[in-house]
């Protein structure tokens, strides 16, 4: 019975801030914010700061492809820096391959939740299934959401962050048969080294328009005509390379082509494939969700087609 | 007890079971001139009022376009705001071009006026698809979460009815029967059209039965689609990942091929019409009963929306792309023998 008791208060006790709490709502549209100063060691970080508080929630490392295009858009030097404090607020941030991914693809303040629960339901952080939060200069919520692609969040630096200059992108021309192949900074997924040496090879890209096409169908349609792929590769004697967009999710990625055996080596872009996608809002260039690109010894485009249109014209050649 | 309680229902419903030869057209799709910032055109609403008047849903930039001969007017930004969009996915258009939107991302359903302005709001709970309008401005929306297929609701968000019976997982795809209560509300998912008599088209997203229902819910027909290719298109609705010519939708936490992708009505014709998980475009009769197949023509994509103008013309547009075709029979009196 006095056991009983003192997990009942034990229980209480670690709910507290739950209890206490006037507000337990998670956060919403207009809400004012009361400044919250995360400290971390050294480092701490504040939420309400009186810039534009860009919050990426990412749990498990789903966000981590957000965290990234949020870097990225930083980066661009086309918004004003100081007026934007972003910060990531991780749940389960343990070590591990996330954890590594993280580290090395996002420089941004990084906040594990659980050291900063009760604080941040103290002060009315409260993060339902909430994934995106921009707060205004003046502490209130300017927009809140459950989720968000890189694309959104690109919206969002429109419409709210200070530009340094005009939003005007100029549109990338699309590789074409005949342009010297781009130079694109890869990541393996599965490939054994970290960057493609050179010469004659088979490039099929996968933009990241829809990245639950790409992990589900595109993929899948790929396995199944790897063979093909690959015969032809071998007749012709160039490799064949799965270049996965940076804004698609490299670690589902990974288990995708592990289930489907793929054998072929795959990496993930780290910035935008030039040619292919738009630097600035990665909108692919052409209609196609995936491109299929022949270089030559010298590193030029000989053929370039729609992944639908390769598979038709490799399957006509057999 | 039961079964005396649905026999006057059934009085009242044609159900069809015996499939009939419906005949086949082929048909080409022209490109319609772009138009200009449109990203994924998700869905296509023409204006009862004013002609050669559509409304483009974009989800992309979380927008609706109103497209005019004199030129277009943006509707909504990307927002949380009162007017504002976050991953629209549906529209109705009411007679008097007031825009009734599924704003999945604000989870609510919101009112505007044809040029914008907001009218009204109201919590999209549980979690809707498909969306009609009748005459009165009432609005439907399928919620089968709540233990009927539709809800009906007034302008100011107030429930006014409920109704529909819900179709048993199992008993459509009997490798389900484990997990009926999963896949209860997936299954039950309905795009929604309203016709010219306020009469509430109802066809299963995941599976190949239409409902017609008057305004007061009352079932007038059901149809079991049995054409030919219909057992393909069931056979891939529980395949994960779908077949590649196939689009699959995860609005419940499962992802589940779709059978049929839109109902819509064409006023011209007084017919509603369906598009098939396979691209294929059926018109319906009055009462529900498949009349005539047309069969696009086309390379590469797959088709997403269907529209009918107010002079009974078809447009559609494909899965995530910003462009929009019209749909032209190949030879309008040849039909396809097969």
């Amino acid at each position: 019975m006095l056991a009983a008791i003192s997990l009942l208060a034990l229980g209480i006790w670690k709910q507290r801030d739950a209890f206490l709490s006037p507000s337990i709502v998670p956060l919403r549209y207009g809400q004012q914010i009361e400044p919250t100063t995360l400290r971390d060691g050294n480092a701490s970080v504040t939420l309400g700061s009186g810039r534009w508080d860009v919050i990426l929630i990412d749990v498990s490392g789903n966000g981590l492809q957000l965290s990234s295009y949020l870097q990225f858009l930083l980066d661009s030097g086309r918004y004003v820096r100081s007026a934007i404090n972003p910060v990531v607020l991780v749940q389960n941030d343990t070590a591990g391959p996330v954890r590594d991914e993280r580290r090395r693809r996002v420089n941004l303040p990084i906040v594990p939740i659980e050291a900063h629960e009760s604080e941040l339901i103290r002060h009315g952080f409260l993060f339902d299934d909430e994934r995106v939060v921009f707060i205004n200069p003046k502490r209130r919520v300017a927009f809140v959401a459950s989720f968000a692609r890189p694309n959104d969040l690109r919206q969002l630096f429109e419409k709210f962050i200070p530009r340094t200059q005009s939003a005007v992108e100029v549109r990338a021309a699309p590789l074409a048969v005949g342009y010297e192949m781009p130079k694109i900074s890869l990541t393996p997924l599965t490939a054994p080294t970290a960057a493609h040496a050179g010469g004659p090879a088979t490039w099929v890209v996968f933009g990241g328009k829809c990245s639950a096409c790409v992990l589900s169908s595109y993929t899948q349609l790929f396995a199944s005509r790897e063979d093909t792929f690959l015969q032809h590769a071998n007749d012709s004697g160039t490799p064949v390379y799965l270049v996965f967009s940076s804004l698609l999710p490299s670690l589902d990625l990974k288990s995708r082509l592990k289930e489907l055996h793929v054998r072929s080596p795959a990496f993930i872009a780290s910035g935008p494939v030039r040619g292919v996608e738009s630097d600035y809002s990665r909108a692919p260039l052409s209609d196609s969700d995936v491109v299929v690109i022949s270089t030559d010894a010298q590193n030029r485009v000989v053929h370039i087609d729609s992944f639908e249109a390769y598979l038709g014209a490799t399957g006509r050649r057999r | 007890m039961r079964a005396r309680s649905l026999l006057p229902v059934l009085s009242f419903v044609s159900v069809t079971v015996f499939g009939a030869e419906v005949p086949e057209y082929r048909a080409t799709l022209l490109p319609v001139a772009p138009i200009d910032g449109v990203s994924v055109v998700r869905k296509i609403v023409f204006s009862h009022s004013q002609r050669s008047t559509y409304f483009l849903l974009d989800r992309e930039t979380h927008a609706v376009r109103l497209v005019q001969s004199g030129g277009t007017r943006l509707i909504g930004d990307i927002g949380n705001a009162p007017g504002e969009l976050y991953y629209p996915f549906d529209l109705a258009v009411a007679d008097d071009d007031r825009l009734y939107i599924k704003d999945g991302g604000n989870r609510r359903i919101q009112i505007l006026g044809a040029n914008g302005h907001f009218l009204a709001e109201f919590p999209d709970l549980p979690k809707s698809e498909g969306i009609g309008v009748d005459k009165r401005g009432d609005v439907f929306i399928g919620q089968p979460a709540t233990g009927h297929l539709i809800s009906v609701y007034d302008r100011t968000g107030k429930k006014l009815a409920a109704f529909g019976e819900l179709l048993s997982p199992a008993a459509l795809y009997p490798q389900l029967k484990a997990h009926e209560t999963a896949y209860r509300t997936s299954i039950n998912r309905v795009r929604i059209a309203i016709d010219d008599e306020d009469n509430v088209w109802v066809a299963f997203i995941h599976a190949p039965i239409v409902r017609k229902y008057d305004r007061s819910g009352r079932l007038l027909a059901q149809q079991t689609l049995r054409l030919p290719g219909i057992s393909q298109l069931t056979a891939a609705v529980l395949q994960a990942p779908p077949p590649p010519r196939y689009i699959s939708q995860n609005f419940d936490g499962i992802q589940i091929t779709m059978v049929i992708r839109e109902i819509v009505f064409d006023r011209k014709a007084r017919q509603p019409l369906l598009l098939l998980g396979d691209d294929r475009i059926v018109y319906l009769s009055r009462d529900s009963a498949p009349e005539r197949i047309i069969r696009p023509e086309f390379q590469g994509g797959l088709l997403e929306t269907l529209s009918a103008d107010n002079e009974g013309t078809i447009f559609t547009s494909k899965f995530l792309s910003a462009q929009l075709f019209r749909v032209v029979l190949s030879n309008p009196g040849k039909e396809v023998r097969r």
